[in-house]
């Protein structure tokens, strides 16, 4: 039998059920994605060492500083680990063992250090989408750099490797593989490397925290019409 | 400076002429069967001749003993050309002279009238006649003729049985011996006195007898001589009477230019018997006097010519002429005349005791020179343009005056106009070849007589065309302190069509002294309705200034001259003599020529549609002032044209004169088109219309070539204190080699100085020239001045050779013959200045009489064209060698010029399909020679015909506005340093249409990508992604427009900005699609350069299809 509580309970179960879905299909929050690359094709190429180059660049051009990008959690398999300190650019903190937080506090944020490619990449990675408004939204990339500070060749126009506009609530991940016809400006041959996976992630625990809130006020809201 | 003619100076050509030893019995008698009513036979009669109109006027005469006529009879063609002759009996009004015999008539052409004097009335008591009578319209035509009886002033003398001449220029009638008593006294009153009666004609004012007190010897008293005229130089010469052979020669013989001198001849050759009662005519293009029949003994009829009979050019002698025919009976006491265009005498009357006469007779050839036979050679030019007019003149042998010229082939015949014999071996005239059919034509020309030759493919009519007028200065860089320096300014019209009043100036600094040594006509009074010829057709260049004094043009430090010249013909040349003198040492100087647009180029038949666009332009401007109808440009354009005849222009443009003249020419066209056209609105105000009028002129840019200075050409000169007088000089041409033209005539001037330090003056001087004959055309030559001291001579233009004798008396006790020759077989040039004494003819015996004395210089001048096809490079080179009596020759210095005989070639660049309204236009050219000067630049609208675009620009881009829609063509043509110009032609090189891409911005949604910074190419690199959010597919190709883009940034490899569609100057980016479909979408991928790392923002234009963006 259905009681007056247990039809609340479902009510409310719904109601988290329907708000973790809204989290993923991109109302205003924070998103988040395991990024997981292949990056054993890097093992011992000649064109190491290589840097991790991550861009934040702002949208509106006036460095609005509306959105954040964090990246976390990284790993590197086997073989595979930070290298050096980073290279810091305007909105951009943090180091890859510590965690990297982006900015578009300007309009082009940068982050870049250097590593050593193991068997996987494995990184966290969660952004706000707060829109832009100019018609160009806020991006972020990922790329890698070989011993030339340039990108390593990818089937994308600007060799990256990973792309988000945040031009909506739940904005597509592009993600693209390396050119295999293509060499990199820091020698070795072409490198054959498939594009990263993204997954998204369940709610962390401060994300509970606020569906927790979001759930008392819908009670406290329910029970102010009953 | 004392200037002396050609055109009016007793002069031989020796071109083309055969003297009649070479040719037996070239003379020929023919006798004439007039019809109608025949005079009654006569003898002791007067004839006159108008040749106008080929008519023989008879008056009067004996018919027998105490019988006489009064009697006018006129018998038409009386040369034996032009149809059957006619007899016709004039019936005066007015009471008649009374009949007589044995009296004199003379005959002005000019108002047609003859004059008699004196004679027998017939009875043998009765003295001899004192009374003149004027005939009027005395050819029978242009009224009924009257008889008015003169009243002179001043004692009249009696006389019968004299002589008269009479001087048209002058209007004087000189009489000299007769008898002053009757027919059976006169033995005792033979007269020698010479008489003048002023006013002969009865116009100009009251008659009045003058009895003339020659020095010199004098002929004896008598009666039945026969005297002749040149009026040239004004010499009479008189043979025979009673069984006199002599002959004598009175100079000035009206009684002016000095006192009248009488000189016996001392001809060579067989003399021919004496004689009186006989005739004599008079030729003076060869100053030969023919003599026939009188009483030697018995009536004779033979005939015998007098060469240099004037006593000039050299000594006379007397040949017999055997002319070929049945003679004329022997006779005294006829009357003949003389037809100096078909050098035929014509004989009528006399007795043959004792039977009168009234038989007709023609002498051919009656100078005894037989021309050589017709034929032609070349037409200079050879190619006119179908847009104006075209003045040739052809060289050939055998042309009498009278000779027309055509040109046939290809529809109708062209009929030449002004027809003018310089020469029996120059022809021009003038053919309007507007509109006719180009293409080439037979130039055949006809003489009176019916006989022609042809020219088969002798001329050329061209696609349009136009003048181009060119300038040059002809002499040696430097002037001597204290000595005038002759200079030449050439100019002449390389172009295929004639230019009419052409703007020439003169400058030179107002330190030094420039004089004109050529005649200037003043210009005449602002009479716009008046449009008549100038006065003095003659004179070549008029002033434009109403001051013809140098001094009183100022511009700056500068002194001008500024001139009209009448008439600049396709392919010719002209030359105006001027003397430059610094009287103390001054620096560096130029000596500048230049013309300045408009002139005229459609003489005959102009409309505003013609061809000069400051003419139309001032004519619109008036328009556009005034308000009136477009069509009225016509009628101002017709004033403007009639303005320049009338000589009125001025330097509107440049400013030169006071703004009330500006006004007054403008109020005066304004006036003119009032009243050749009464539809017109009146102005309230006319000065207020002309100054609104001139405002517009000042400012309006079309106007700008109405002063625009082409064809400048100036010399750098210095003053120095000695420099070798013997020089050759020749065209300036351009560059170092001294290009010039093919199409152009050489100049050259040669100077030649006797030397201050010289004893004794010189009596001959000779200068010879060769010609280069395998590059230059010496059919082209052309004798310039020739000048010496203060004289100056000008032979007839366009003559090869040329001799006349020049009297120094008073100033000197000389005679100077002056004779020039080219040789066409050799090239070799010719000039002599030979010293002859006057009694003698032979040079002077004392050494210090010459022409030349010591510090005195001259010159000569000639032009001759370059042979057609000379290749370019081609080096002309030339000295001269003058020749001081005995001395050792002098060689000038070489000049030399280099042909460039090479049209440039240009080209205008290709055009994009579409270009904004305002878009580029290119052009370049390349030429062979002397190099590149500038371009026109010609536009066609929508397919209409091409119109000049730019003029004489030296840019190689210009920017064009346009209209959108519109389609324009161009072409370029080139012109070189030397004045050669590409060929024309008639279709466009690069064409493109003025339009706008059309916008599809509300149909397209734009969705953008952010950016990353390409670390590899340093550019920010971003995705587009366009979807047609239409209905409708958009036509590619699609342009993705940035408008504001942020300042630091720079759209990489952009496909252009807009300059078409507003905004312009933003960049655009063709997404490369060839169709958008609906809901269809492109991506485009765009790059920006953004050293500084701002931000990049921007607006999005979506253009498509064709059209500039």
């Amino acid at each position: 039998m259905i009681t007056m509580k247990t039809a609340t309970m479902r009510k409310i179960l719904q109601l988290s059920v329907l708000f973790l879905g809204c989290a993923s299909l991109g109302l205003a929050g924070t998103l988040s994605y395991n990024v997981s690359l292949n990056t054993s094709p890097l093992v011992g190429h000649a064109a190491a060492p290589f840097s991790l180059n991550f861009q934040f660049n702002d949208g509106q051009g006036t460095g609005d500083a509306n959105n954040t990008v964090s990246l976390s959690n990284f790993t590197f398999g086997v073989g595979g680990s930070a290298v050096g300190v980073p290279t810091l650019v305007n909105g951009a903190s943090g180091s890859l063992g510590s965690g990297i937080t982006l900015t578009d506090s300007a309009f082009f944020n940068s982050f870049t250090q250097g590593f050593t490619p193991g068997s996987q990449l494995r990184f966290l990675l969660r952004f706000t989408n707060n829109l832009d408004s100019g018609g160009t939204p806020d991006e972020f990339s990922f790329a890698i750099l070989d011993r030339s500070g340039f990108e390593i060749p990818t089937l994308n126009v600007a060799n990256a490797l990973l792309i988000i506009d945040i031009d909506s609530a739940s904005p597509a991940v592009k993600t693209f593989g390396t050119d295999p016809s293509a060499t990199p400006v820091g020698g070795g041959g072409a490198i054959n490397m498939g594009p990263a996976q993204v997954t998204a992630t369940v709610p962390e625990p401060s994300s509970m925290t606020l569906l927790s809130s979001a759930l008392a006020a819908l009670w406290i809201r329910r029970r102010r019409l009953a | 400076m004392r200037k002396i003619h050609g055109s009016t100076i007793g002069l031989l050509t020796v071109v083309g002429i055969y003297l009649s030893g070479s040719s037996a019995y070239a003379q020929a008698w023919v006798q004439l069967s007039p019809t109608g009513t025949t005079p009654p036979p006569v003898f002791g009669h007067t004839s006159v001749y108008d040749p106008g109109t080929n008519r023989m006027i008879i008056f009067a005469g004996a018919t027998g003993n105490d019988q006489s006529l009064d009697q006018v009879w006129v018998l038409t063609n009386a040369n034996g050309i032009g149809g059957g002759s006619a007899w016709t009996q004039l019936l005066p009004t007015g009471p008649p002279p009374p009949r007589r015999g044995f009296h004199t008539a003379v005959y002005d052409p000019g108002n047609n009238r003859m004059t008699i004097f004196g004679g027998f009335h017939g009875g043998a008591s009765e003295i001899a006649f004192n009374d003149a009578w004027v005939l009027t319209n005395a050819n029978g035509l242009g009224g009924t003729p009257q008889w008015l009886q003169l009243s002179p002033t001043g004692a009249a003398p009696n006389r019968a049985e004299h002589t008269a001449i009479y001087d048209s220029a002058t209007n004087r009638m000189t009489i000299f011996a007769g008898c002053s008593g009757n027919p059976t006294n006169c033995g005792s009153f033979l007269q020698n006195s010479i008489w003048t009666l002023i006013n002969a004609n009865g116009l100009g004012g009251t008659p009045q007898w003058v009895q003339l007190s020659p020095s010199g010897a004098i002929p004896p008293a008598g009666t039945l001589k026969s005297a002749t005229y040149d009026p040239a130089s004004n010499r009479m010469t008189v043979f025979g009477g009673a069984s006199s052979n002599a002959a004598y020669v009175l100079t000035n013989a009206n009684g002016l230019g000095g006192i009248p001198q009488w000189i016996q001849l001392s001809p060579t050759g067989s003399l021919p018997p004496g004689r009186n009662s006989h005739k004599a005519v008079y030729r003076a293009a060869t100053n030969r006097m023919t003599i026939f029949s009188g009483f030697s003994g018995a009536q004779v009829n033979d005939v015998w010519v007098l060469s240099n009979a004037n006593g000039l050019s050299g000594a006379p002698t007397w040949t017999q002429i055997l002319a070929s025919g049945s003679p004329p009976l022997g006779r005294e006491a006829s009357a003949a005349v003389y037809d100096p265009a078909t050098n035929r005498m014509i004989v009528f009357g006399g007795i043959n005791s004792p039977n009168g006469l009234k038989d007709v007779w023609v002498l051919l050839n009656a100078d005894g020179v037989v021309p050589a036979p017709l034929g032609l050679v070349q037409s200079l030019p050879n190619i006119g343009g179908n847009a104006g007019q075209v003045t040739v003149r052809v060289i050939g042998s055998g042309f009498q005056s009278g000779a027309s010229l055509k040109l046939t082939g290809l529809g109708p015949d062209i009929l030449g106009t002004n027809t003018a014999v310089s020469d029996a071996s120059v022809l021009t005239t003038t053919f309007n070849l507007r509109g006719v059919t180009p293409g080439t034509r037979t130039v055949v020309v006809t003489k009176l007589d019916d006989t022609a030759a042809s020219l088969p493919s002798g001329f050329r009519v061209e696609q349009g065309g136009a003048p181009q007028i060119w300038v040059d200065i002809i002499g040696r860089d430097r002037v001597r302190i204290g000595r005038a320096q002759t200079f030449y300014v050439s100019y002449g019209n390389r172009g295929n069509i004639d230019a009419a009043g052409v703007p020439l100036w003169i400058q030179a600094p107002e330190a030094l002294q420039l004089t004109p040594s050529f005649d200037v006509e003043p210009i005449p009074p602002l009479n716009m309705n008046t449009p008549t010829q100038p006065p003095n057709a003659a004179i070549e260049v008029l002033a434009l200034s109403s001051n013809q004094d140098p001094s009183e043009i100022v511009l700056g430090d500068q002194q001008a001259l500024p001139l009209l010249v009448r008439q600049v013909s396709a392919g010719s040349s002209g030359w105006l003599p001027i003397t430059l003198a610094a009287s103390s040492a001054v620096a560096p100087f130029d000596l500048e020529a230049w013309v300045n647009p408009p002139w005229i180029t459609e003489i005959t038949a102009l409309t505003a549609t013609g061809d000069d666009d400051a003419k139309r332009c001032v004519a619109s401007i008036i328009v556009t002032a005034l308000g009136w109808n477009i069509g009225t440009e016509a009628t101002l354009a017709v004033a403007w044209y009639q303005a320049m005849q009338g000589m009125v222009l001025r330097d509107l443009g440049a400013g030169h004169f006071p703004v009330s003249d500006k006004l007054a020419f403008f109020m005066a066209l304004i006036q003119d088109a009032i009243r050749k056209d009464s539809t017109l609105p009146v102005p309230a105000s006319l000065q207020t219309a002309a100054t609104n009028a001139l405002s517009l002129f000042n400012t309006a840019a079309a106007c700008a070539s109405v002063s625009r200075r082409i064809e400048h050409k100036k010399i750098t000169l210095q003053s120095v204190f000695s420099l070798d007088p013997n020089l050759k000089t020749g065209s300036q041409g351009t560059g170092v080699t001294r290009f010039i033209a093919g199409a152009e005539p050489l100049r050259y001037l040669v100077e030649f100085e006797n030397k201050d330090t010289a004893t004794a003056p010189a009596q001959q001087v000779f200068i010879t020239d060769q010609l280069d004959s395998v590059n230059l055309d010496l059919n082209t030559f052309t004798l310039g001045p020739m000048l010496f001291g203060s004289t100056q001579v000008l032979p007839t233009l366009g003559v090869a050779s040329y001799a006349t004798t020049l009297d120094l008396r008073p100033a000197k006790n000389l005679l100077v013959r002056i004779s020039a020759i080219l040789n066409k077989t050799t090239g070799l040039l010719t000039w002599s200045f030979t010293s002859l004494d006057p009694v003698t003819g032979l040079p002077p015996a004392d050494p210090l009489a010459g022409f030349l004395p010591p510090g005195v210089g001259g010159s000569v001048f000639y032009t001759v064209m370059p042979r057609n096809g000379a290749s370019t490079g081609t080096q002309i080179r030339n000295t001269a060698s003058i020749v001081f009596d005995t001395n050792a020759p002098i060689l000038t210095p070489e000049w030399s010029n280099t042909i460039d005989n090479t049209k440039p070639t240009s080209h205008t660049n290709p055009l994009p399909a579409q270009s904004p309204p305002n878009f580029p236009v290119q052009w370049t050219g390349s030429d062979v020679g002397s190099g590149i000067q500038s371009f026109n630049v010609y536009v066609s609208d929508n397919g209409g015909s091409f119109a000049p675009w730019l003029s004489q620009t030296t840019s190689t881009q210009a920017s064009y506005s346009g209209v959108t829609g519109h389609t324009y063509s161009f072409y370029s043509l080139a012109k070189d340093q030397t004045g050669n110009i590409e060929a024309p032609k008639t279709l466009g090189e690069a064409s493109t249409t003025a339009s706008c891409a059309a916008s599809v911005t509300s149909s397209v949604t734009v969705t953008r990508g952010g950016f990353r910074l390409n670390n590899a190419s340093q550019r920010y690199v971003q995705s587009i992604v366009l979807k047609n959010i239409s209905a409708s597919s958009i036509a590619g190709p699609v342009f993705l427009v940035l408008d504001g883009l942020s300042t630091s940034a720079t759209l990489f490899n952009p496909n252009g900005t807009t300059a078409c569609v507003a905004p312009l100057g933003s960049p655009f980016f063709n997404v490369n699609i060839a169709t958008l479909a609906p809901g269809g979408t492109a991506t485009a991928v765009l790059e920006f350069t953004n050293p500084s790392n701002q931000g990049i923002t921007y607006t999005t234009r979506i253009l498509h299809a064709a059209g500039t963006k």
